[in-house]
């Protein structure tokens, strides 16, 4: 019996596992594109993302923290508006508004029922990230004095990591990671890769584009943030 | 080849990553003077993870940020990162037998503001503290309310110098926070080192005792 195993099943079980192994492979194909092929597909992202002129998504964050046992998950919803429009709202564990039009910005917190325009001084700083998300949203990821762009095709979609030129970039951002949707008209995720392996990722579901919204829903102004289209989910 | 927009480049660098050029470096802490807000430290479980939302007000700046920390109260130890909405993260420690190690701070954030206040306050609040003293002239005093801890005050003569407020709201739905009497919003206010820090908790898990 143990001749039997030696000869015949332990040399089958090897067999079967390394056969086994492409067949695991080709269920997750994982392409690099060449640099000229990374060129083509900016060109069309950039060109297909242009025509979007409004966008409206829900997201989950994924926040992954080394000592943390448990990826910390969140929920919220994204309005974009071309050109200067953006506004970012969390729904759970709390609720946040942030509203960028043109320069203006506004964070707004939920609590005890009410919402409060917080006079946040990082306001600048928000400012930057908006504009930062708002680039991206127009396609325009081929900034090459800030990353080098390479792209990888999984599974038949498009996968742009975005690495800091920078080495002073570089100490504080690992990576961007984004999935472009097979549509090639928008993102179907965000990853935010630290150095030190935390990392926090978006991903976008329930996608409309070229929608209308109305003007009041980026409105800065107002002591509480304008109440978001039924479709996107939550208002208080 | 595009122009290069350096404020741009800066202003990205320090806020998308929030993260300053401050070596991790070990600061001995001598925490004898400062006494632990609850007596009782049974109010919270020995080993857990909590969220805080939180809004400080320093040196006429309001920042707005997320705190995740790690508390293990027998070692007496704890880890904590606080972040930006956004993922930027504004400083990170631990905080191990005595030793403070500030592996990140951002620009915006002063290190000695992680040692004097974001050590001190999570110490205060989560650690115990048992050879408490206060320094010469200063008592401490708190106030329960219904069996629950409500305010604990540092006096200096006369002088209220350090204040902390605790309710007891209920959690907002869909929140998964330990089944005891623990606060839901905490503010914290000191006038020696001028800010105010206003603390939500929005999630607390224990973590099970045979787990790290």
């Amino acid at each position: 019996m143990n001749r039997f195993f030696r000869c015949f099943i332990t040399p089958l079980f090897l067999l079967l596992f390394i056969s086994l192994d492409p067949i695991q492979g080709a269920a997750q194909t994982e392409i690099q594109l060449s640099q000229s092929e990374v060129e083509i597909l900016l060109n069309q992202i950039e060109n297909t993302f242009l025509t979007t002129t409004s966008l409206g998504t829900t997201f989950e964050q994924e926040k992954k923290i080394s000592f943390f046992e448990d990826t910390i998950k969140s929920t919220g919803a994204l309005l974009f508006q071309s050109p200067g429009k953006v506004r970012m709202d969390s729904f759970s564990p709390f609720k946040t508004s942030a509203i960028l039009n043109g320069d203006a910005t506004a964070q707004y917190e939920f609590v005890n029922g009410l919402w409060n325009k917080v006079e946040s001084t990082n306001n600048n700083m928000l400012q930057v990230v908006m504009k930062n998300i708002i680039s991206w949203l127009q396609g325009k990821f081929n900034n090459i004095s800030l990353y080098r762009v390479t792209a990888l095709r999984v599974n038949n979609q498009a996968i742009l990591t975005l690495t800091p030129q920078s080495p002073e970039y570089k100490k504080y951002i690992h990576h961007f990671e984004l999935g472009i949707n097979k549509a090639v008209n928008g993102l179907d995720f965000i990853v935010i890769m630290l150095p030190d392996g935390d990392y926090t990722r978006y991903t976008f579901f329930n996608d409309r584009i070229n929608v209308k919204f109305s003007s009041e829903l980026f409105n800065t102004q107002a002591t509480a943030p304008s109440a978001l289209p039924s479709w996107l989910g939550q208002t208080p | 080849m595009k122009r290069v927009n350096h404020k741009f480049v800066i202003l990205l660098i320090f806020v998308l990553a929030g993260l300053c050029a401050c070596a991790p470096r070990s600061v001995p802490l001598n925490f004898s003077s400062v006494p632990a807000m609850f007596l009782d430290q049974r109010i919270y479980p020995e080993k857990f993870e909590v969220i805080h939302r939180c809004t400080l007000s320093i040196a006429g700046r309001t920042m707005v940020f997320n705190g995740y920390l790690k508390v293990d109260s027998p070692l007496n130890t704890i880890r904590c990162v606080a972040q930006t909405d956004m993922g930027a993260t504004l400083f990170k420690y631990s905080y191990q037998d005595g030793k403070l190690v500030v592996s990140y701070c951002s620009p915006g954030f002063k290190p000695d503001w992680v040692k004097n206040f974001a050590l001190r306050d999570a110490t205060l609040i989560y650690l115990p503290c048992s050879s408490a003293t206060l320094p010469l002239g200063n008592t401490q005093e708190r106030i329960v309310t219904d069996a629950r801890l409500t305010r604990y005050r540092i006096r200096k003569g006369d002088v209220e110098v350090y204040t902390a407020m605790f309710s007891y709201s209920d959690p907002q739905q869909g929140v998964h926070l330990f089944e005891g009497a623990i606060p839901t919003t905490i503010t914290i206010i000191d006038k020696t080192l001028h800010y105010r820090l206003d603390i939500r908790v929005v999630d607390l898990r224990c973590i099970p005792k045979n787990e790290s």
